[in-house]
């Protein structure tokens, strides 16, 4: 450390700025209008949409200042219309509690007392810091998507509910052939939405280079019936629709179906071809390549399990009386490396396995879904390396504060604080255990 | 105490331009993956309507609500079923009668009061040349039975100019009935020559008395 008489080293500064309670108190503070305006916003731009813009992001880019009017209902008061105020250095959600988590590490480690009498703070305090890598973690990591599965069906891959890629796959003539596609993420494509901008995508394997133009959020392919279109593509333009559903609410990330324009540019000088890509084609885009053809589609990004599920039934219990479900469940094989493992999933008993969570999230009887009656059940499958970090770190945090308690109240009454708050801490858990297995 | 103005300033600076990075015109396709074999197997060449799911069919516009199948009727001797539809679309049933088919008698029905009896009557003097009756005189036209309720009848006399006719037809006359309920409001209204229309007044006033509700049949 420097001694008084010096002035404090430009480092010093640092370390002293980085871990200040001033900083924390001010991360603090803008996390929550963080999340007070990303809340507002979520009523006309959906979770998705306003967990990137304020939680997830760097920086925010810019706030919907006429959607938190209208979520705050001041618009019966006054209309203001469609209000942005553009930002471009305000950090978001990410960047902040990336430095809430080095004013704690740095406070913890320089800061805060250390000695027995606070042992409890300093476990709370880092239970915090654990907290918050959790959230990095899943931010990072974590993979969730959907799977949707027939009786009789089998799979090994589950879709994102959120994640757009365009995959590219070259037709393979032997119908065993080992398959694969190239993949081109949504966040190298979506800013061009402008008419006219396009980015070329290339690949050494590809006859032709690709290239994306006019991509939409939310769209659908409409027949051209105006001859003439500027926009038309084999018949079909691309029309943009609304995010919000017929009651004024914003629609789901999932619910939304987005369309672009994409040009294969043959690199031997061949034609030109033109296809729309829409999330909700029933098939991909062919683009054909003298002898070969390449099927593209816009589509949810994949994931590959480690492990086959196979539904052998489904099941849907109604309370008695009423058409509202009272619970599902599927009875499933798990495939492994040629081992059959019989499971059982039912909502809110998700089936673990291999860092997995199976949960059961959806069924259908098959009689309105053109399947012909054939049951189906839909599972959301989460893959989190940090998928019990928060309950964790919850914990210590309450034992950590209540340790804490304990021996400020021993000091008070006069006991010995280490016998009389440990002995307690074991009598609780004990009993919280034993609710936990009794209530499980 | 540090000033954190300048800092947070840096911070956030250095943070901003670590992360943009301008998208590229031309990028490579880096990522790839296998596809598993439970997956299905992939259709090529498929027509974007099928891709769609429009498959060339158009939509089918939605049905007209069939008032004919609401009413029945028996056409007077002589008179017929118009061979082109009318213009307006609004015409349950079209009818012409006479040598040269020039009179015409047709049957519309409109939901609701459809403007009110006082607005139609005097849509249809106009029609005819005539000055607009005044309430009082609405109040005071005659009534004749139709569907076990009485409904108000007018005759005019003048040079008949419809909906749509650059020239009016001299010497003409037009009969017409109006029955108006809440729910509905129907015309029966004819127009011809005078003397063809004087001709077939007896068939109008029979033609009216057999227009009845389309009732379902007793099994």
């Amino acid at each position: 450390m420097s001694s008084p008489s010096q002035p404090p080293s430009p480092l010093a500064k640092v370390i002293a700025f980085l871990s200040s309670y001033g900083l924390a108190t001010a991360v603090l503070l803008m996390l929550l209008i963080l999340t007070f305006l990303g809340t507002l916003e979520q009523a006309e731009h959906g979770l998705v949409a306003s967990q990137a813009r304020y939680f997830e992001s760097a920086f925010i880019d810019r706030i919907d200042i006429g959607a938190c009017w209208r979520a705050l209902a001041l618009n019966a008061y006054k209309d203001i219309g469609n209000v942005e105020l553009p930002l471009y250095i305000v950090p978001g959600g990410y960047t902040l509690m990336a430095v809430l988590f080095v004013n704690l590490l740095i406070g913890g480690i320089i800061r805060i007392r250390k000695s027995p009498k606070t042992i409890g703070v300093i476990i709370s305090h880092f239970a915090i810091l654990f907290m918050i890598a959790a959230g990095a973690v899943t931010h990072h990591f974590a993979k969730e998507g959907n799977m949707t599965l027939r009786e009789g069906e089998t799979k090994d891959e589950f879709v994102s509910f959120h994640d757009r890629v365009i995959e590219i796959e070259k037709l393979q003539k032997d119908p065993k052939a080992k398959r694969s596609v190239l993949v081109i993420d949504e966040s190298r494509f979506r800013d061009v939405t402008t008419p006219g901008q396009g980015r070329t995508f290339t690949h050494e394997s590809l006859p032709f280079d690709l290239v994306i133009t006019g991509w939409k959020k939310n769209a659908r392919p409409k027949r051209a019936t105006e001859p003439g279109r500027r926009d038309e593509v084999d018949g079909y333009y691309i029309q943009e629709i609304s995010n919000l559903d017929e009651t004024g609410a914003a629609m789901a990330d999932e619910q939304l179906a987005s369309a672009c324009i994409a040009i294969a540019k043959s690199k031997s000088g061949g034609p030109v071809q033109n296809g729309i890509l829409w999330e909700m084609a029933a098939a991909p885009w062919t683009v054909t390549a003298g002898e070969d053809k390449y099927l593209i589609s816009l589509t949810h990004r994949t994931y590959k399990l480690p492990f086959a599920v196979r539904l052998d039934h489904t099941e849907e219990e109604k309370h008695p009386g009423t058409e509202r479900a009272r619970r599902f469940s599927s009875n499933v094989t798990k495939l492994s490396d040629g081992h059959e493992e019989k499971r059982l999933i039912t909502m809110n008993e998700p089936v673990r396995s291999q860092g997995y969570a199976v949960f059961q999230s959806t069924f259908s009887s098959g009689e309105n879904d053109g399947s012909g009656g054939v049951k189906s059940s839909g599972f959301m499958i989460v893959e989190n390396p940090a998928d019990h970090w928060p309950l964790i770190s919850c914990i210590i945090v309450a034992e950590g504060l209540l340790l804490h308690f304990l021996m400020m109240l021993a000091r008070f009454i006069k006991v010995n604080p280490w016998s009389f708050s440990l002995g307690l801490i074991v009598v609780f858990n004990a009993a919280f255990a034993l609710a936990m297995w009794k209530l499980l | 105490m540090t000033n954190p103005p300048p800092l947070c300033a840096l911070l956030a600076c250095s943070l901003l331009i670590a992360s943009c990075k301008p998208p590229q015109d031309v990028e490579a396709i880096s990522e790839s993956r296998e596809i598993s074999s439970h997956a299905p197997q992939p259709h090529a060449d498929i027509a974007s309507a099928t891709r769609f799911f429009d498959d060339g069919k158009d939509e089918e516009p939605a049905r007209r609500p069939s008032f004919r199948e609401l009413l029945t009727w028996t056409i007077p001797a002589g008179w017929s079923e118009a061979a082109t539809p009318d213009n307006m679309g609004m015409r349950l049933l079209d009818l012409r009668f006479g040598p040269n088919q020039e009179g015409e008698c047709y049957i519309s029905l409109m939901p609701g009061p459809a403007g009110g009896l006082e607005a139609n009557v005097n849509r249809w003097r106009t029609q005819m040349g005539q000055t607009p009756y005044t309430a009082e005189e609405i109040e005071k036209l005659p009534k004749k039975p139709f569907f076990n309720r009485d409904a108000s009848f007018v005759a005019f006399d003048g040079d008949f100019k419809g909906f749509g006719a650059t020239e009016a037809k001299t010497g003409y006359r037009l009969l017409g009935l109006i029955h108006s309920a809440d729910q509905a409001t129907i015309f029966v209204k004819l127009t011809g020559p005078k003397a063809l229309v004087e001709q077939n007044a007896a068939a109008f006033d029979a033609f009216c008395q057999s227009i009845k509700p389309n009732l379902p049949k007793q099994e």
